[in-house]
């Protein structure tokens, strides 16, 4: 593993983005993903789709809590808003219109998601945190009283009502193995688009207001835009995950989906994972969709699963366990290169990493 | 009276003293001196108990102490009153210093209220006043009577003539000068060598987490 | 427009709403005060103890599922060992959490140990959901069926008690705040943890036992709550986000203005569910609920802005 290019290193200051392990996982998720589907039942398929599409989710989450340092308690809310929206265009179109194919359907869904979470960030982006949390749950709760409460849009409970799967260019994913590939394939462009986004001016900016309101400001970084920024972009993955998902079961999901405890259950996924590598909040999400399934002889209820994720990522610290593993890796490089160095001190950034301040989760 | 023994503290990975041997006696006055972020304040924090040392120990009184909490050390009749003052805002200024007698027997508490009162008697006018709302000085001495309360003794006193004027300073190092008087052994630890060392019977050079001499005073006092 | 008999009804039934609200509300700033986190962990505090006091009171007969093998089979209890059971459970609860959570996160930011409260409430809600899967249920009032007419308005004998109780412990904490040694030291914890430590105040011991207390008020809170609307998850959840908003108008440190927020929030729901303001649906009900949240909100951070002069984060 230590042929890979360490050059790939961000400067020092930006998230500590270490491409081994990652390049690793991601070796070792294809391997996987290409077999397989040929092997297993298809509910385990069916329920690793709703794993992609869950990362997806949390990565949006992630965006709000790393960049923004904000944790929003409103994320149920917000997919369920891309899921009923975009069904409801998928279903019936707009005002008796016929029914909207995919893609507009889903940029109606994710428009949706996206002002919403982002309408919610401009008043609330010069709250200090709990503010953010208290509103956000406000906002779960309006939204599960107001929207997901009209059947016309949500389509009810109703067994005959379709939600067709999606034709793309011609080709149809209609079968539970091709939405499965393509909702890997989105949860891949969404983790790359988080990750360049990152890496980009605007992430620095964002990853510096986070870090210090004050440095921000000093060098002209309003933390109001680039909260409302992560906030939005956030809300567009999430959007992004509801569009996919809408399709998914071939017929509206039920309400219970998008509760508030869905949102706590969702949030727990990044402060387990941290919001650090993408790989791992992606491998956290499909392990949280997978567990409670594989786990219901011994009726291993999500609110444990949840809370437990809650509760054990707050006391990992900041970086979650995926960042914790990636210390660990870290140090015992820096160990093998100081021995190999022995004594010579080029660098002393690396050991002193795991020791970083708290932050928000 | 209080000893310490190749003390070793920091926070988290990062360490900031190194083998610290010290030893104060009743009625001495010691001044702490060294450059910013020496390890001064870190001391006197390892010494209430604030900050857990990593290795060494801290004895008072002939007993143990090291790994007891500060409430504890406070029963035992060590006192600090701490960097920055520290006062409690909303609190009155008589709430401020009852918050410390918690486990002090009520007699003792009057009696030393008495004494807060005549040492520092601008307090005595201003009992019901918000803490919060009192001048620089006030808030220090404040900070000394709070510490006193649980008739400590052994007082230290980080920083006390942090953005005071030299009158108050003054005033300060004459209320100290009076306790040590009176038996009470302090450890204070001033940026404003000059004023703490000439208060001082010994004084103490830190430097990067470690002593780098400890002598006795060549100021003496008048 | 305004019918004076709705409105008086509403009046009343606001403010024993208020008292309920107010009840949970007194826990959650009284917590904060301790700990700097906005303790979730109420609402499945509140939720276990309802849970309990409903299966020791409960009549099996009128519980969901009933004459079929689903049924519960709940006790039928005196209520008031019940009662006392349900808030010692709240004490119990609540004293495990803070061991947990007290001490180790003394320095951490506010919103990373209100996840961790966060965590705790999903934990206990989990708790009772494996025990009473979905459980929906009617639970008897402590202070039995009975109703009076004040002021031209039907009032229960358990919205009565509910206001008394809560003005009972105003009064009560409004002395221990204020008089008492104990009082001072938590009004000093919550002013500078670091100093208190210093100046000798067993700081885990007393914020251990404030966690008590509140505990005790989380599962009192859950008890009344119920029989005002059903046992569930949901709903016990939905009353906390109620308290919450109250607290919020306090800036979860006031007392007072957490009171004040409670009641405010239970006028509100009161008239606009008993129809003041003519008909108007839950789903309005919760937006108009939410402006009101958020002018709370924007009215705290602009004095605290004028106060400190620094953003917080």
């Amino acid at each position: 593993m230590s042929s890979s290019p360490t050059s790939l290193r961000l400067p020092a200051g930006l998230s500590g983005y270490r491409p081994t392990p990652q390049v690793m996982g991601v070796v070792v998720l294809a391997l996987a993903i290409g077999i397989v589907p040929h092997f297993v039942r298809e509910y385990w398929i069916f329920l690793s789709t709703a794993g992609f599409l869950t990362a997806i989710t949390v990565m949006g989450l992630a965006v709000i809590i790393g960049w923004a340092g904000q944790v929003t308690l409103a994320g149920a809310a917000l997919l369920g808003t891309s899921v009923y929206i975009t069904g409801y265009l998928l279903r019936e179109g707009l005002a008796g219109s016929a029914p909207w194919p995919f893609i507009p359907a889903m940029i109606g869904g994710v428009a949706c998601a996206t002002v919403l979470s982002a309408l919610v960030a401009i008043p609330t982006a010069k709250f200090s945190g709990i503010y953010v949390m208290v509103l956000t749950m406000g906002l779960q709760v309006t939204m599960e009283r107001t929207l997901f409460t009209y059947t016309w849009i949500t389509g009810g409970a109703g067994a005959d009502v379709r939600v067709p799967r999606p034709k793309v260019f011609g080709f149809h994913f209609n079968t539970d193995t091709r939405y499965f590939y393509l909702s890997f394939v989105v949860m891949v462009i969404a983790g790359v688009l988080m990750h360049s986004l990152r890496r980009s001016r605007h992430g620095r900016a964002i990853h510096l207001v986070r870090t210090d309101r004050q440095a921000a400001a000093a060098v002209g970084i309003s933390p109001w835009r680039y909260r409302v920024i992560a906030f939005a972009v956030g809300g567009f993955l999430i959007g992004i995950a509801g569009a996919f998902t809408a399709p998914l079961y071939e017929s509206p999901p039920a309400l219970t989906q998008y509760i508030l405890f869905q949102s706590l259950f969702l949030l727990a996924i990044p402060v387990v994972a941290g919001t650090q590598t993408i790989v791992g909040l992606a491998s956290v999400a499909v392990a949280f969709q997978i567990l409670p399934a594989a786990l219901q002889s011994h009726r291993l209820s999500v609110y444990l699963l949840g809370g437990a994720g809650l509760i054990g990522g707050t006391l990992l610290g900041p970086r979650g366990m995926a960042g914790t593993l990636l210390d660990v890796l870290q140090q015992r490089r820096d160990v093998a290169r100081l021995r190999q160095v022995a004594g010579a001190d080029e660098e002393t950034e690396a050991p002193s990493r795991p020791a970083e301040s708290r932050e928000s989760p | 009276m209080l000893e310490i023994e190749s003390l070793r503290a920091g926070y988290g990975r990062l360490p900031v003293l190194f083998d610290i041997d010290l030893a104060v006696d009743e009625g001495e006055v010691l001044a702490i001196v060294g450059p910013n972020g020496a390890g001064k304040s870190t001391l006197l924090k390892s010494i209430i108990g604030v900050v857990t040392p990593t290795a060494g120990r801290i004895v008072f009184d002939g007993s143990r102490v090291t790994h007891e909490p500060p409430h504890l050390r406070v029963e035992r009749g060590m006192a600090l009153s701490p960097e920055g003052r520290r006062i409690f805002a909303s609190l009155s200024v008589r709430e401020n210093l009852l918050a410390g007698a918690a486990r002090t027997p009520i007699n003792v508490v009057e009696q030393q209220l008495q004494r807060i009162y005549t040492l520092f008697p601008i307090l005595s006018e201003r009992t019901a006043q918000e803490a919060g709302s009192l001048s620089g000085g006030e808030q220090q001495m404040l900070a000394i009577g709070r510490a006193l309360i649980s008739a400590p003794r052994m007082l230290l006193i980080d920083e006390p003539s942090m953005g005071l004027a030299p009158l108050i300073v003054a005033e300060l190092y004459q209320a100290l000068h009076k306790l040590a008087e009176d038996g009470i052994g302090i450890v204070v630890v001033d940026e404003r060598s000059t004023e703490a060392i000439s208060a001082a019977d010994r004084v103490c050079v830190i430097e990067k987490g470690r002593i780098v001499s400890l002598t006795a005073s060549t100021g003496g006092d008048a | 427009m305004f019918d004076p008999f709705i409105v008086k009804a509403s009046l009343v039934t606001g403010v024993a709403l208020g008292a309920l609200y107010g009840i949970l509300a007194v826990g959650l700033v009284l917590s904060f005060r301790m700990s700097r986190m906005v303790a979730f962990v109420h609402g499945g505090i509140a939720l276990c103890s309802a849970f309990l006091y409903w299966y020791l009171t409960a009549d099996p007969a009128r519980t969901s599922g009933h004459g079929t093998n689903l049924a519960y089979a709940t006790k039928e209890w005196p209520k008031a060992p019940a009662v006392i059971l349900a808030m010692l459970l709240g004490v119990g609860l609540a004293a495990l959490f803070a061991w947990v959570a007290t001490g180790r996160m003394a320095n951490w930011p506010r919103v990373t140990v209100t996840t961790f409260a966060l965590g705790g409430m999903l934990i206990f809600t989990g708790i009772t959901q494996e025990i009473w899967p979905g459980a929906f249920e009617i639970v008897p009032s402590p202070f039995g069926r009975g109703r009076v007419t004040i002021w031209g308005a039907n009032v229960s004998h358990h919205q009565i008690a509910v206001i008394g109780i809560l003005v009972f412990l105003v009064i009560v904490l409004h002395f221990v705040v204020t008089r008492t040694k104990t009082g001072v030291q938590m009004r000093a914890i919550s002013d500078d943890v670091e100093a208190a430590e210093i100046v000798g105040i067993p700081v885990r011991k007393v914020s251990m036992g404030v966690w008590c207390l509140s505990g005790a008020l989380a599962g009192l809170g859950g008890v009344l709550l119920t029989p005002m609307t059903r046992l569930g998850a949901s709903v016990v959840l939905f009353v906390l986000i109620r308290s919450l908003a109250g607290a919020v108008l306090g800036g979860f440190r006031s007392l007072p203005l957490a009171l004040l927020g409670a009641m405010l929030f239970g006028q509100v729901e009161a008239h606009t569910a008993g129809g003041t303001f003519g008909k108007i649906s839950s789903g309005w009900r919760e937006v108009i609920l939410m402006a009101v949240l958020f002018l709370g909100v924007l009215l705290v951070v602009r004095r605290k802005r004028s106060q400190f002069r620094l953003a917080e984060t």
